[in-house]
């Protein structure tokens, strides 16, 4: 392992060397500005990613969270600039990497970044994996196809990968269908991890799993980010998963960030209705709740968004200005930013609840 | 499979990952439902109807169909009547000319398209009937039975469809009626086996699950929901066949086989013309026109038809 | 697997041997008499019948087709042709290769025309490029080959000169059978290819190597086709099948001396035995076209291939009861 890491030691350097030239601000290496993303076919568009905005440090894990259909997994798409194009239409905005726009980025430059400084983990391991293609040769393709070496190094540095994510090595030649849910998980996190990214996208990666195995990936994700520093975005709905990896969360509603700052910020001081409406919605161990809080109705039809606040047809807050006025992002808090008009009223009644 | 928990709404994964639109994050994880047959046979027509294509193509089977059934009627003459000189070039008085006999070939090639077209239709109609009915059996017994059909499907496939056909014609002799027989017999494996599979793919579905789970008999299982749903996408496949059935009758008929002059099928109609090819192109011409842009609009309806009842399309 | 292909060429005998059962049952009963054709017409009727003793066409059905099998399956002679009076075993010997060069070109150039096509076509979903490929392929599917052969023969040998309208000789002599004979193939493939390739695009997979940064040429290669590839194998077996079989009307139209130009001649000569030597001979072809498709799908697909080796012989389905 400590092999792997060496070896793309010449790699790694070049890396940071990149993130250098942008001077002060290179800790700041991932920023994404009002990136907007939607999904354009004959009947109808599909608006999933309405003016994103916020940043990553180098080393740090961003909690993306949110409902299924928020544009989470959209904007980590972006990220990668894997966004199916068409019906995709990007909008506008920028992601910045290391200083350089890689939303403009050409095809061949992507090829560069993808695998190399971007990675990605996906939703269902079951389908993320060629079928008919050996595990081994899998993780062996990343590795060819950005670094210079032989065979027989990639090969090795391959193996070393699986032995890494706790898969002996000797099941370098085995098919996915050999193995279980949890196991193809960990070659994902392997193809993934192959190339010693800068930043990781994991999109819901333990979604698919049984609970057991579930915690079994996430150690497996918090040892291998402790060990290799890497940059991680983690796209959740589940709120366990972020307040055990995450160290910044940005809550995702309707295609906006609705609320952001650190994981003590959204959790113990929660701001926007809809987190607190999250909150509500979890049974606390200690808690003698009779009855959960679910937050009433249902996401907006992303095809037409209601004006405004995109939450409060269901915010029990909701004044008349939430109904007209776009709501633009305020920094109540140092490093903690959210989307809301109306403040005070539900931190009166985050107060009243306790 | 382990079950996917997803904790806030949506569908499962796997469907969402499958179309486009799906991509959306599950926004339209349609859910797999119990169709209810007319209403959904209904939105089909409509859902088909949106492509061009799909209109003109059923339009021009329709045209066919009519001058088949109406030959006799507006065909201006009798398939078997000299009118003329023969070997006339195609003319205002005789539209696709005359033939050797000096039969005009205009009336022999609509008279042409009630053979060609019924023995399409009665041919898949024979595969259809017999090839449910043993596919069935197989699906409902299973065990040996099904194990002896297979294999009796197994031997019936592994002769290459038109040797088979060929050799059915060979033994049943000449003649409309056993022309029918030996092109339906030769098709029963096929749809013998899609019934079979279509059957044991619903046995495990989970709207019979759930229907059983409501103690449902097993006669109103099989009545209600197995036989309207297996039938449906056998009778699709099999509908989409007729055009290479048709085409199967012209190339036997072609050969001799089967329906016998004076009998202006297509197949024999491009038969008698061919040793006058040099003579009176239009003799080939004109019949094999017949045949591709028939058998064309079927496939085009075909596939229409398929993609209009692919429920990953569905909205 | 060694073990597996075995097995399946000793599966292979028993559906061979029905075959030949069958073909030789549906030719017993056609109606007609097998001494009138071997003695020709005008014979008189005390020469036939002891022209039927020493056939032994008197013994009854499960005598005759004892008989027939053992000459063919154990002698592998099958038997002499009744008109000609020429051994059916020797003229297949001369005659095969014709019938087999004709479908192999052609399945190759089906291949080779095909693939490419239905790749260039499910890439380009809903282009003007996908439009006319579309279009194209279904022409080719719609066309029946012998009137496309006629067709041809219009217009390069009547019209143009330019190719021989029949017999057999140098390359242009196949030019035309081979195109008339593959055009259908040709169309099924790409269509295949075009909708399995569709499916495969949305997988997740083609996700992941995309995430990977590989190029769109080993993304295509290495994850598309090869997953997109089961289905079009199984097209390409039945291709041949249809070829060998539809060679048949395009020998007879080009006069190519293969199997299916005998086959025609035998039927209207009413030769039994040569009809029946040449379709068991062309559907062992085509079994061992099939065995060798479903190997290279096991090949090709690895869970295919653990489904053999695993030893489980088919999947079988759970019964509704148990269900």
């Amino acid at each position: 392992m400590g092999n792997g890491a060496s070896n793309d030691a010449g790699n790694g350097a070049s890396k940071t060397m990149r993130g250098a030239d942008v001077g002060e601000e290179k800790q700041k290496f991932l920023e994404v500005r009002d990136l907007s993303v939607r999904y354009e076919t004959k009947e109808e568009t599909v608006y999933a990613v309405n003016g994103v905005s916020f940043s990553l440090e180098k080393g740090r894990t961003l909690g993306l969270v949110g409902e299924t259909g928020a544009g989470k997994t959209t904007i980590a798409r972006a990220i990668l600039g894997i966004l199916p194009s068409p019906p995709a239409v990007v909008g506008g905005g920028e992601i910045l990497l290391g200083g350089d726009d890689i939303l403009g980025a050409s095809e061949r430059e992507m090829h560069d970044i993808r695998g190399n400084r971007v990675t990605m983990i996906f939703q269902d391991p079951m389908t993320a994996l060629n079928p008919v293609m050996t595990i081994g040769r899998q993780i062996e393709e990343v590795i060819e196809s950005h670094e210079r070496v032989s065979k027989d190094e990639a090969r090795k540095r391959a193996e070393e990968m699986l032995e890494m994510v706790g898969i002996l090595a000797e099941r370098y030649s085995e098919y996915p269908h050999q193995f279980s849910g949890g196991m193809k998980q960990r070659v994902v996190i392997a193809i993934a991890l192959a190339c010693n990214p800068d930043l990781l996208l994991a999109d819901e990666p333990t979604t698919a799993l049984d609970v057991t195995i579930q915690a079994q990936v996430l150690d497996l994700m918090k040892t291998l980010h402790k060990k290799q520093n890497t940059s991680t975005i983690l796209i959740t709905h589940d709120l366990g998963v972020v307040s055990e990896m995450c160290d910044e969360v940005a809550i995702v509603y309707a295609g906006e960030i609705v609320e952001m700052g650190s994981l003590e910020d959204i959790f113990e001081r929660p701001a926007h209705p809809y987190m607190l409406g999250l909150l509500g919605a979890i049974p606390a161990i200690d808690g003698d709740e009779e009855k959960l809080s679910p937050i009433p109705g249902m996401t907006p039809d992303p095809t037409s968004l209601p004006p405004g606040c995109k939450f409060h047809p269901r915010c029990k807050y909701a004044a008349e200005a939430c109904k007209s006025e776009p709501v633009g992002m305020k920094e109540i808090a140092p490093g903690h930013f959210c989307r809301c008009l109306n403040l005070a009223a539900p931190n009166l009644a985050a107060r009243e609840a306790e | 499979m382990p079950e996917k928990p997803e904790k806030i709404g949506g569908a499962a994964p796997r469907e969402r990952a499958e179309s486009a639109a799906a991509l959306y994050e599950g926004a339209y994880g349609a859910l797999e439902e119990t169709p209810k047959q007319k209403s959904q046979f209904l939105e089909i027509l409509k859902r088909m109807s949106y492509s061009k294509v799909n209109v003109i193509c059923l339009a021009i089977v329709l045209f066919f169909g009519l001058v088949a059934v109406l030959a006799p009627l507006i065909a201006p003459y009798g398939y078997a009547d000299m009118v003329a000189q023969p070997f006339l070039r195609p003319s205002a008085a005789h539209l696709f000319g005359t033939d050797n006999l000096g039969r005009d070939v205009l009336s022999r090639v609509m008279h042409g398209a009630k053979y060609s077209i019924g023995l399409g239709l009665a041919a898949t109609g024979v595969s259809l009937a017999f090839g449910m009915f043993l596919g069935a059996i197989a699906g409902y017994y299973g065990g040996k039975v099904d194990d002896l059909l297979m294999r009796f499907c197994d031997i019936i496939q592994s002769i290459p469809g038109l040797l088979l056909n060929m050799a059915l014609c060979v033994a049943f002799g000449t003649g409309v009626a056993n022309t029918i027989f030996a092109l339906g017999v030769g098709g029963i494996a096929a749809s013998a086996r899609l019934m079979r599979s279509s059957f044991l793919n619903l046995r495990k579905a989970e709207f019979v699950d759930a229907a059983r789970s409501i103690s449902c008999s097993d006669a109103r299982i099989i009545s209600r929901h197995i036989i309207p749903n297996a039938f449906a996408p056998v009778l699709v496949q099999t509908t989409m066949n007729i055009g290479a059935v048709i085409m199967t009758a012209a190339g036997l008929n072609f050969l001799g086989l089967g329906v016998q002059a004076p009998r202006p099928e297509w197949g024999a109609l491009l038969s008698g013309g061919r040793d006058f090819i040099r003579k009176a192109p239009w003799l080939c011409i004109f019949p094999g026109c017949c045949i591709l842009v028939l058998v064309l609009s079927l496939n085009l309806v075909g596939d229409g038809l398929r993609d209009a009842m692919d429920p990953k399309l569905k909205k | 697997m060694l073990k597996y292909i075995l097995k399946r060429l000793l599966m292979m005998i028993p559906v061979i041997l029905c075959v030949a059962i069958l073909v030789f049952t549906i030719i017993y009963f056609t109606p007609g008499d097998a001494a009138q054709v071997v003695a020709g017409q005008g014979t008189p009727a005390e020469k036939l019948d002891e022209l039927r003793e020493s056939m032994g066409l008197n013994d009854p059905y499960f005598v005759q087709l004892g008989r027939y099998l053992h000459q063919v399956f154990v002698k592998l002679d099958l038997g002499t042709a009744m008109v000609n009076k020429t051994s059916i075993t020797s003229d297949m010997q001369a005659r095969f290769p014709y019938s087999m060069t004709l479908a192999l070109i052609g399945i190759a150039f089906a291949i080779c025309v095909g693939i490419p096509l239905g790749v260039y076509s499910a890439l380009h979903q809903n282009k003007v490029g996908d439009r006319i490929a579309v279009v194209v392929s279904m022409l080719g599917v719609s066309v029946p080959h012998f009137w496309l052969a006629l067709m041809l023969i219009l217009l390069f040998s009547v019209k143009l000169g330019w190719l021989p309208a029949y017999g057999v000789g140098g390359i242009a002599y196949w030019i035309m059978p081979i195109i008339a004979n593959c055009v259908g193939g040709m169309a099924t493939t790409a269509r295949q290819t075009r909708s399995s390739m569709l499916e495969v695009i949305h997988c997740d997979y083609i996700v992941t190597a995309r995430s990977k940064g590989l190029k769109q040429s080993q993304i295509i290669l290495r994850h598309m086709l090869p997953n997109a590839l089961i289905p079009i194998i199984t097209v390409t077996g039945m291709n041949f099948g249809g070829m060998l079989g539809g060679g048949l009307i395009i020998e007879q139209i080009f006069t190519i001396p293969g199997v299916g130009f005998y086959l025609t001649k035998g039927i209207t000569q009413r030769d039994y035995y040569a009809v029946m030597g040449g379709v068991i001979l062309l559907s062992v072809a085509f079994s061992v076209i099939m065995l060798a498709t479903d190997l290279i799908q096991a090949f090709v697909d690895p869970r295919i291939k653990a489904q053999y080796a695993g030893d489980v012989k088919r999947r079988r389905k759970p019964h509704a009861r148990e269900a």
